[in-house]
């Protein structure tokens, strides 16, 4: 029996796609799936793929595959935890059930250096739902992996920035330095939590 | 008689002045759960109001409930209550134990041990299943409680649990431990051992505890279920302290440390704790490397492992390779659990020599302090007892009060150059018999033997809750009013952590709200932190909740630093966590089907009973003035700001008055006294407690 459908079909836009056979398909579903498994082997490791990976042993797709392989793979139940991420260069994959979505995003921040984005996207959300000021050396942690160079140089010109202009210091009394955003927090308020997590913490074990 | 499972069903009763021991049923008790439920009842029962906690009508009362000795997870803690010779009023508080003696106190068949009278030389109390017997202690007296437990397991062998004071308890002093297995200790109770001259308790056992019949399977199914699903690090923390890919939330102050690369540095060969998402059971015990947390990174290569307490898979207590400490005739091992490394710390009033909080040189100082305060058998009364020494070092006081002569023969070189040796130092002095060792009288009394004015009282550092002067022990800073509410009810610093577990366990404030709304009746039963609202009543149903819970715990008996499961790390489960796990474990041990309604109000019950039994010690009912009485530094505290604003604890008066009406009512206790009605007592079956006090006149 022969049997033809259609992968990326987008016949509104008058982009239609090659009808191919059941044999070419089922080897495009195993690509797929061999894909699927090797994005949630590396995410299990907590990295990401990216797109480029995917053109190299042991998967070896064809560049012109590359975007329909993935969409079908979005399209499949069984690899419903496969998110895609269209970065400002590159395609990322990782699967939420190993990472989410949150930590998959400061990955690609930092892949991407895209620093001013990693750091004011981190102290907001912070401010937002903790809320919390956020401590500059958290900047050093995985997975941002800022030196602390990098960080105040990046720092220093995000300060001169008007879109970044809710990004607020506050210092602890041992000069901790913390950064919030000012559009979820009063300065009085992040200043009495930096205190809080950097000296009295401690004092109330 | 149908068989008593979960309890063994019997009680010890050692007499030291008469010799005699004996053999009670423990199942008259049973209502009020174990552990603190019956020790008050001993205690209300047995020992005549007015007494003083080193006098010889006062009892001590070690007693557990019915999860120790099962494999409930942290169900290894010890109970032991008796009157406090630090409270003003000599009244009824709990010290709590961690380490083996609980179980072990089961497996020889006692759910609890009554002493009471005292020996004419000092003794020590041998226990091995039904065999037991006072023996005579003068080889032991004067020694530390290391040399103490070995010489007593070189007599009954390594496997039993010996229980000990130090110095401190047989010079009773009031900030005295009792310790067992060398460094799991009770604070507070120790001088009274020392009064009785009771050195120590050894005991083994061969029993086994019983689950109800047929339970077994169910048992293992909710142990796999809170294993896998439930439970968290160390403070029921349920996220990490560093981000990480599977977690959805991190936060600074978490006790789950583990991460990628960080290891348990001295054990052979190294282990690494790794990621240890929820979902697998055999991860548990990694999430906590306690150490790290507490000694900041140069204790990573110094751990040899984290351990703890009988059948705890949090496992908080750090193990450390610490060879600097054979400088100072010490093995070179320490532990600890809990604050015994940060109490040192805080007498180190001029940091240390290489100028770094959480260097080599802090480490090796909490190291020695850790194991100095153990074997004397030192209190740190919540780290209150370094905090009163820096009070008094660093206002001129302490040189005031010293004679000449002692003042000028204590090295403080040592202090003011940030010398680890400063310990041997401080710790010898608190220990011997000058004017210094009144710093273990503990803060009431020596600020009436040394006139300390309102500065000492009144100083927001220097913690101290006036005027019941114990610390505090998350009040404002943790909850708002419920903190609060919290710190008042005891009569030594609340050692209540079911609020902080909650507000600490590090999710969003939103999920958190969230959760608090289902548990507590609304999301308003919860401020976030340094940004409070005025009290309403679902805060004081919190606290009451809070409260309620710990008295709980130490009955029956789980570790109240850990439990109870408000939250989980389970995203599927959106983070809720279990509050029927207490009620679910007790049923399958007990056989007594029991919901978590029934167990909360016998945990009301006991808490009820707490308070009857310091209303009767304290010979007034007026507990609103006289004993819930609130420091000054909760409302003055930030001058230049108003309660009720971002980014202060600051509570206002009135509000914190019609919090403790607010929470009489959720007790059903006079809302103008706080003393109990004879209408709740009788409600919760302690009628007979309601005819003793009405006889003593203090029923409201
Ligand atoms: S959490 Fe710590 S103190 Fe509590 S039972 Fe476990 S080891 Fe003991």
């Amino acid at each position: 029996m022969s049997y033809e459908f259609n992968i990326t079909g987008d016949s509104e836009n008058g982009n239609e796609a090659e009808p191919i056979s059941l044999d070419e398909a089922e080897e495009v579903k195993d690509i797929v799936a061999l894909i699927g498994n090797f994005v949630r082997d590396k995410s299990s490791e907590g990295q990401l793929v990216n797109g480029e990976e995917l053109l190299e042993e042991p998967l070896s797709v064809e560049v012109e595959d590359i975007i329909p392989t993935i969409e079908e793979l979005r399209l499949r139940e069984d690899f419903s935890d496969i998110i895609m991420y269209k970065g400002k260069e590159k395609i990322y994959l990782y699967s939420e059930k190993f990472i989410t979505p949150n930590y998959a995003n400061i990955m690609i921040t930092a892949e991407e250096k895209d620093f001013f984005k990693m750091i004011v996207d981190t102290v907001r959300q912070e401010s937002r739902i903790y809320p919390r000021p956020t401590s500059v050396n958290l900047f050093r942690k995985a997975p941002f992996n800022m030196s602390k160079d990098e960080f105040f140089k990046v720092y220093n010109q995000l300060k001169r920035k008007e879109e970044y202009e809710d990004i607020k210091e506050v210092k602890a009394s041992n000069d901790a330095i913390y950064l919030y955003s000012d559009e979820f927090m009063k300065k009085a308020h992040a200043r009495s939590i930096a205190e809080w997590i950097e000296v009295e913490s401690e004092q109330n074990p | 008689m149908a068989k008593v499972t979960g309890w063994i069903g019997n009680l010890l009763r050692v007499n030291l002045t008469t010799g005699n021991i004996t053999v009670e049923d423990s199942m008259k008790y049973k209502d009020l759960v174990g552990g603190a439920g019956l020790g008050y009842k001993v205690i209300f029962d047995e020992v005549p109001q007015g007494t003083k906690a080193f006098d010889e009508a006062n009892k001590v009362v070690i007693a557990v409930g019915p999860l120790t000795g099962t494999a409930a997870p942290c169900s290894g803690r010890t109970n032991i209550t008796s009157l406090a010779p630090t409270n003003p009023y000599h009244a009824i508080t709990d010290s709590h134990m961690g380490g083996n003696f609980g179980p072990w106190m089961k497996f020889a068949g006692y759910d609890a041990i009554i002493i009471e009278g005292a020996a004419k030389s000092p003794v020590w109390v041998r226990i091995e299943d039904d065999k037991v017997s006072i023996e005579d202690a003068g080889s032991l007296w004067g020694k530390g409680t290391v040399d103490t437990t070995k010489a007593i397991n070189d007599i009954m062998g390594k496997e039993a649990c010996i229980a000990a004071i130090g110095q401190a308890g047989e010079k009773q002093r009031n900030l005295a431990s009792i310790v067992n297995s060398v460094n799991h200790s009770a604070g507070g109770h120790g001088g009274i051992l020392g009064a009785k001259n009771l050195k120590a308790i050894g005991i083994i056992g061969k029993r086994a505890v019983h689950l109800a019949d047929e339970n077994a399977k169910e048992w293992l199914k909710l142990n796999e279920y809170m294993m896998s699903d439930i439970i968290g690090a160390n403070n029921q923390h349920v996220v990490p302290n560093t981000p990480q890919p599977w977690a959805e939330y991190h936060n600074p102050g978490s006790r789950w440390t583990a991460q990628l690369g960080l290891f348990w540095g001295a054990a052979n060969p190294p282990v690494e704790t790794g990621e240890c998402p929820p979902g697998d059971k055999n991860k548990v015990g990694l999430r906590t490397q306690k150490a790290i947390f507490d000694l900041g990174p140069v204790a990573e290569e110094r751990t040899i492992k984290m351990a703890g307490c009988y059948s705890c898979p949090i496992r908080c207590q750090s193990n450390m390779y610490m060879p600097e400490l054979e400088k100072y005739g010490l093995t070179p091992y320490a532990t600890s659990t809990c604050i015994n490394y940060s109490s040192p710390g805080t007498a180190m009033v001029k940091g240390y020599a290489d100028g770094e909080s959480k260097g080599m040189d802090a480490m090796i100082t909490k190291c020695l302090g850790s194991r100095l305060a153990d074997d004397y058998g030192i209190w740190s009364n919540y780290g209150q007892l370094p905090r009163d020494f820096r009070h008094m070092y660093n206002s001129g006081k302490l040189k005031e009060v010293l004679p000449k002569e002692e003042y000028d023969s204590i090295n403080f070189d040592l202090l003011e150059k940030g010398d680890p040796g400063w310990m041997l130092e401080y710790y010898n002095n608190l220990i011997g018999d000058g004017e210094f060792s009144h710093l273990l009288d503990g803060p009431y009394w020596m600020a009436q033997r040394w006139s300390m004015g309102d500065e000492y009282w009144n100083e927001y550092s220097n913690n101290i809750w006036s005027k019941m002067a114990y610390p505090k022990h998350h009040s404002n800073e943790a909850g708002a009013q419920v903190g609060v509410l919290v710190n008042i009810m005891f009569n030594r610093d609340a050692n209540s952590h079911t609020h902080m577990n909650f507000i600490g366990a590090g999710l969003p404030i939103g999920l958190l709200k969230e959760i608090a709304g289902e548990v507590w009746g609304s999301p308003d039963a919860l401020d976030a932190p340094k940004d409070y609202t005025p009290m309403n009543e679902y805060k004081a149903k919190f606290a009451k909740w809070s409260i309620d819970r710990n008295f709980l715990h130490d009955s029956i008996t789980l570790c109240n630093w850990v439990w109870p499961m408000v939250v989980s790390p389970s995203k599927s489960r959106n983070y809720r966590g279990d509050t029927a796990l207490e009620s679910k474990f007790f049923s399958l041990a007990t056989g007594i089907e029991t919901s978590e309604e029934e167990l909360d109000y016998m945990a009301e019950r006991i808490c009820t009973l707490h308070r009857a039994a310091t209303i009767k010690q304290m010979a007034t009912i007026d507990m609103r003035n006289e004993h819930d009485t609130i420091p000054e530094w909760v409302f003055n505290v930030d001058p230049d700001m108003e309660p009720f604003t971002e980014g202060t604890v600051k509570l206002d008066r009135d509000d914190m008055q019609l919090a403790l009406t607010m929470l009489y009512k959720e007790y059903g206790w006079d809302e103008k006294t706080g003393a109990p009605t004879r209408a709740t007592y009788e409600k919760l079956g302690l009628k007979d407690v309601a005819d003793e006090l009405e006889g003593l006149n203090l029923l409201p």
